[in-house]
This record gives structure tokens, C-alpha cells and sequence, in this order.
């Protein structure tokens, strides 16, 4: 019978199943941290805020209908990281590792911050994180916060304690 | 500006939705998510390597 100790003991074998999986949960969960916190409770803006003011109810619906797209396919991006996290946990050769799935969970929220900033906000101007005087500090730093997410990531992935296969 | 007075809000709203040029939306909603997850995928299978051989060292 394993002791607790063994049980949480850094296993040996790939890390490129926990890798996917993180990552695609952290682009997913770190879509809904954007559409939960920067569009419905701080309301700073919406999918097409500086396309489509919502400057009145059917403008702001029309937002509305374009967050539900993009909230359905952040949910999609979850699911299909649940799925291979759980392919990965039935893989006898998957490493093992919280601080894998860490990481690669807050590298993949990191990419999302930066291709979505340069996407959206940089080369479609379709919304700015915190319209304003400011918006270029804000949408930089959306941007900074990005590649700090990824660093951070990386390190705790790198740093991940794991026995050689 | 309402087009449709006496319509709900949300049918007008949708209704506007499906008279817009969709490519533009579309392409904000879906983009950033398939190219990040396309990213994801491929430096998954990159840093595999660099980070078996950290693990190692």
C-alpha cells in the first residue's frame, strides 16, 4: 500500500499531457477572469465597445450577444482542457505534477492576456481594457501582465520537481 | 435609436446582430482563442524537452 508520501512523490515520465491540459484550462479560465471581471463587474468594456458604444440597451445587448459568443467559446476551450486533463490522469507515462499544472495553467491565462491584447485591442481596436485618457497605459499593461503571467508560469513549470523517466 | 419601437430589446438587439457584417465580430470572438490555443499546443509539445532535461539537471 502506498504511503502519502509516495503518493504525492514526483513521478517519472512526460510532461507534455499535464503541459496541454494546463494550458488550455489557463486560456479558458483565464477568459472567463476577462469576461466575469473587466466586462460584467467592473463593466470597463464589451466584446465591441468601441465598434458598438453601448451608449444605449440595444447597443449594450448587442455587446452582450457578442460576450456570450466569446464566453462560449472560452467555455469550450475549458471543457476541451478538462478533457485532456483527464486523458493525461489515465496515461500511465504523465508526470505527475501540481507545479506543472500550475504553471501551464497560468502560462496559458498569460498567452491569452497577450494574443488577445494584440489581437483585439492593438490591431482590431475593436475594445480598449479601460477606455479613456489612459487606454494605451491600461492596454499595455493588460499586455505586461500577460508576459508576467507566462514568467511566472514558466519558472514554476522549470522549477517542478520530477524524477528522470 | 430604436428601428423597432414596440420589439423587445433583446429581439432588436439579435436582429441587429444578424443584419451587421458578422466577419468582424467573428473574427474578434474566435481569433485570439484558436490562435492562443493553437500557440498552447505547439509550445506544449516544445518546451517538453527543455523542461524534462531542467527537471533532470
Amino acid at each position: 500500500m502506498a504511503t502519502h508520501a509516495a503518493a504525492f512523490a514526483p513521478a517519472p515520465g512526460r510532461i507534455a499531457p499535464l503541459l496541454r491540459a494546463g494550458l488550455l484550462l489557463g486560456i479558458g479560465l483565464g477568459g472567463f477572469v476577462d469576461g466575469i471581471v473587466l466586462h460584467q463587474i467592473l463593466q470597463w468594456h464589451n466584446m465591441l465597445s468601441s465598434v458598438v458604444p453601448p451608449v444605449d440597451l440595444v447597443a449594450m445587448k448587442v455587446n452582450m450577444i457578442w460576450d456570450g459568443l466569446f464566453h462560449a467559446l472560452t467555455w469550450c476551450t475549458t471543457v476541451a482542457g478538462l478533457v485532456v486533463l483527464f486523458r493525461a490522469g489515465a496515461r500511465r507515462d504523465t508526470a505527475w505534477s501540481g507545479r506543472v499544472l500550475v504553471g501551464a495553467m497560468l502560462g496559458g491565462w498569460g498567452l491569452f492576456n497577450l494574443v488577445e491584447g494584440v489581437i483585439d485591442h492593438q490591431i482590431l481596436g475593436l475594445h480598449h481594457v479601460h477606455p479613456g485618457r489612459d487606454q494605451l497605459a491600461w492596454d499595455l499593461g493588460f499586455l505586461a501582465s500577460g508576459v508576467l503571467l507566462m514568467a511566472v508560469g514558466a519558472l514554476l513549470v522549470r522549477r517542478a520537481p520530477r524524477v528522470a523517466a | 435609436m430604436r428601428v423597432c419601437p414596440d420589439c423587445p430589446i433583446g429581439a432588436e438587439a439579435r436582429q441587429r446582430v444578424m443584419d451587421a457584417d458578422l466577419w468582424l465580430p467573428l473574427l474578434a470572438a474566435i481569433a485570439p482563442l484558436a490562435i492562443t490555443v493553437a500557440i498552447a499546443l505547439v509550445l506544449a509539445r516544445l518546451l517538453e524537452p527543455a523542461a524534462r532535461a531542467s527537471g533532470e539537471s
